[in-house]
């Protein structure tokens, strides 16, 4: 910011860019499974972080405002998507079989099946701290949502997916 | 749940993808502002189309409403003509045509005798 403040408003930027870009991938990456759908949302969140620069007021760290953008932009995208914003079985399962770029053994492949089975905000909830380990005051920021609703909801999807880990045999 | 691999993600992407999305992302600066140059006449040229046709509205149908087309011939027609009217006759336009004007008093008939001096004169030498 204070590059930005100094009147480099594109060299700024662009140590945004490197600072959060591969950051912002793969929490966006959790929340709507594809990868082509993330490099489109990216494209966005971007856009808006650097319209947005101008009005930035310090009043939160950079590094919440820019997630709290990320975070928007994805539920938005999931809310227009209705029909997928909470996957049915079947529909959960489709998706992570026909991403490309999956990688994980059958394992893994459970967990990704249970989390895109959460609503959307609750699959924000738990990747942040599940994956991300963000603590509750940061996620707090990020979310616009209070401690002890994070906490709450959080415990609810751990509980949904171990749950679903349990029905299919994983401990 | 607890299990390390588990708390891996699992996805992966294309070879040099985070380098090229760097790339792509740093033109964003000058491609907003070139497209925000390319906008601003555009805005402007709209905005003067839509001050004209607010002024035109305003000049054309003073009352806001889509007005009888007999009723405002006619108060067009007054209000343009209004200025070749004779002061001194004012019940040619601004009268009611029905209205006839009421008969002088002895009073008034007295005043107009007393000023025109004439009129007295020429009738007190027929006398």
């Amino acid at each position: 910011m204070s590059l930005y403040r100094a009147g480099d408003r594109e060299r700024a930027f662009g140590e945004l860019v490197k600072s959060f870009s591969e950051r912002l991938y793969w929490h966006v990456r959790g929340l709507v499974g594809s990868h082509e759908d993330t490099d489109d949302l990216l494209q966005d969140i971007f856009v808006k972080i650097w319209n947005g620069l101008a009005t930035f007021r310090g009043d939160s760290q950079l590094f919440t405002w820019v997630f709290r953008i990320a975070t928007n932009e994805a539920l938005n995208f999931l809310r227009k998507q209705s029909l997928r914003a909470t996957f049915g079985l079947e529909e959960a399962e489709r998706v992570v079989d026909n991403d490309s770029y999956f990688g994980g053994n059958e394992m893994q492949r459970l967990l990704a099946v249970a989390i895109s089975k959460l609503p959307p905000k609750q699959r924000a909830v738990f990747n942040l701290r599940y994956f991300d380990e963000m603590p509750y005051e940061q996620m707090s920021e990020v979310l616009g949502t209070s401690v002890g609703a994070l906490k709450a909801s959080y415990h609810f999807a751990y509980e949904k997916v171990k749950e679903y880990l349990l029905q299919h045999g994983v401990e | 749940m607890e299990r390390e691999e588990l708390r891996q993600r699992p996805y992966s992407v294309p070879d040099g993808y985070f380098d090229a999305l760097q790339t792509r992302l740093s033109v964003i600066p000058q491609r907003e502002v070139a497209s925000r140059t390319w906008m601003r006449p555009v805005f402007a040229f709209a905005t003067g189309i839509a001050a004209v046709l607010v002024a035109c509205v305003i000049l054309f149908h003073p009352s806001g409403e889509l007005p009888d087309a007999m009723t405002d011939i006619v108060s067009y027609e007054q209000m343009a003509y209004a200025d070749l009217i004779p002061r001194t006759d004012p019940y040619i336009y601004y009268g009611d045509e029905t209205e006839q004007p009421a008969d002088p008093t002895e009073e008034e008939m007295m005043d107009y005798l007393l000023q025109n001096q004439n009129i007295l004169t020429l009738n007190d030498l027929q006398k």
